[in-house]
């Protein structure tokens, strides 16, 4: 496989909110080497016909028929949320303005 | 079943107050009794520590990393809840590899977890410090198993270690990394204990929608009739010596051995590693976007919510969990996701199928569970499928229990007693057997 440009990885850093450091891409980058290595070998193998497998458990349960009972028993309410914000008002999470 | 080994709080307290290995992140200093006990307790008074990666409602929880450092959980994970409910005492909270995601015990953020018998080898992870603090004085060790998180360990450290089907125990409170592959699994001093901890876990959960009923109750000793050994190459001599001669000495028990000829898909077993990567990389990718510096957990300001973010995620998250982000984004992006993504996807289908096609020749596949005792810290890897074999059971999903074997130098190896997913029961009858066989081996 092509190894990605560092232009590649700096980007995909920032869309998950990392700052692409010189360090971390080129340690990326350099990782990349042995992981492709792996990758192609795993790429060989024959997969015609065979489907991902997303899930160990591939029976579909049959439960629409149940009926829709709203089980509030493990929701967290405002307090609890509120206690583990930065920074907060009574009723509010606060962070900077984000429409300006 | 109920627990045999049940520790010692007041003791446990002691060694985990002086644990000088970086292993400790929290002691309760005084023993809490569930207002909740159920009848007949299975785990009662059994000592037990908790891996940080599990959610507690009493202190905070931050899986060993900065970005949750200050993170109080309003739940309680059910594990936690089940355990304590069946008479389990927890006695201390322990590090692990940073979210649970590493595998050597080199990255928590709190500090290096070494091997206790040799100061330059791996404790292993990422349940480092689960196995460290697991002494006499504690009766097991909740942890987490997401490739080989806990049976590599036991393996290190000659403890037994379990890793349940997928599904068969609920993760609710449990921090996810990789969701199709994480697993509550534990630690413990003997097969009968581990059968008692599964016999108080297993079960359906609402709050887990992967839950299923799996059979755990009716565990009795039974002398497997078929046991399947691999013809692994990569073994250390004084490991493949003495796994092939404990195929004659199960031969003498009457006890018919096949010796599977894995030449043929050895691919798949080095696909194992690459596979594991992908998926595991990219559903981390995805679950870890919650770690967002603004909801909940560490804060680095900013001028904007973007500056929140990345400051926060930069400064807060290891080095080992921002490669492995990136990574796992790069093989979901829509360039790369068929050749890799969903290709690893297409190859877990057939480790999955080769691995069950492997179980049903017999009642157990049993294969050690490294090609040696723990590493040293200088050791390079060889990229070698044993250094990796035990991932493939969380590919599969099946039970696999790492059991005491062989030790040198006060070092050790286990042996992985696998079987069918689903068939824990089965498993864990078997694994009885082999405790005592083994035991009974020694004393020769």
């Amino acid at each position: 496989m092509k190894k990605p440009t560092k232009e590649e990885i700096i980007n995909i850093a920032k869309s998950l909110m990392l700052e692409p450091t010189d360090e971390l891409i080129n340690e990326i980058l350099d990782e990349f080497n042995a992981l492709n290595k792996r990758i192609t070998k795993m790429q060989k193998i024959d997969t015609n016909n065979i489907k991902p497998l997303s899930h160990i458990d591939e029976c579909d349960k049959l439960d629409f028929f149940r009926e829709d009972i709203p089980n509030d028993s493990f929701a967290i309410n405002k307090k609890q949320i509120l206690e583990n914000a930065f920074e907060k008002d009574e009723d509010y999470i606060i962070t900077n303005k984000v429409v300006k | 079943m109920k627990i045999k080994h049940l520790g010692n709080f007041d003791l446990a307290k002691e060694e985990l107050k002086n644990n000088k290995n970086n292993a400790v992140s929290y002691i309760y200093e005084n023993k809490i009794i569930s207002n909740k006990l159920i009848n007949n307790p299975l785990l009662k008074d059994a000592i037990f520590t908790i891996k940080e990666n599990f959610a507690t409602n009493d202190s905070i929880s931050h899986a060993s990393s900065k970005i949750l450092e200050n993170f109080k959980p309003s739940y309680e994970a059910t594990a936690i809840t089940k355990l304590t409910n069946n008479g389990a005492i927890k006695v201390a909270k322990v590090y692990c590899d940073e979210l649970a995601l590493g595998g050597t015990g080199t990255y928590s953020a709190f500090g290096l977890i070494k091997h206790e018998n040799d100061n330059n080898r791996y404790a292993g992870g990422s349940s480092s410090g689960s196995v460290a603090t697991l002494t006499n004085s504690i009766s097991f060790a909740l942890a987490s198993d997401t490739g080989d998180s806990v049976r590599l360990p036991a393996s290190y450290w000659g403890k037994v270690g379990f890793k349940p089907s997928y599904g068969a125990i609920s993760r609710y409170g449990m921090f996810a990394y990789a969701s199709s592959l994480d697993t509550v699994a534990y630690f413990a001093h003997n097969v009968n204990d581990v059968c008692a901890i599964s016999q108080s876990l297993y079960g359906l959960d609402e709050k887990d929608f992967t839950t299923r009923n799996i059979a755990i109750n009716e565990i009795k000793i039974t002398k497997p009739k078929k046991v399947l050994f691999l013809n692994l190459d990569g073994l250390n001599l004084w490991v493949s010596s003495q796994y092939h001669e404990l195929a004659q000495k199960l031969k003498k028990e009457k006890i018919e051995i096949i010796y599977e000829n894995i030449k043929e898909h050895e691919d798949l077993l080095f696909a194992i590693k690459p596979v594991y990567e992908i998926i595991s990389y990219s559903e981390a990718s995805s679950n870890l976007s919650n770690l967002n510096g603004i909801a909940f957990g560490s804060t680095v300001k900013g001028n904007n919510w973007a500056e929140i973010m990345t400051n926060t995620r930069s400064r807060k998250l290891g080095k080992m969990v921002q490669k492995r982000l990136v990574l796992g984004a790069y093989f979901l992006h829509e360039k790369n996701q068929n050749e890799m993504f969903w290709k690893a996807l297409k190859v877990r289908r057939l480790i999955k199928n080769y691995f069950n096609s492997l179980h049903e020749k017999a009642d157990l596949v049993i294969f050690p569970c490294s090609a040696n005792v723990a590493p040293l810290f200088k050791d390079k890897f060889s990229n070698h499928y044993m250094e990796y074999i035990l991932t493939g059971s969380n590919l599969a999903g099946n039970p696999s229990l790492s059991l005491p074997w062989i030790s040198r130098n006060n070092l050790f190896v286990n042996l992985s007693l696998d079987t069918t997913i689903y068939k824990d029961e089965q498993l864990l009858s078997y694994a009885l057997w082999f405790e005592e066989f083994l035991k009974g081996d020694k004393n020769e």
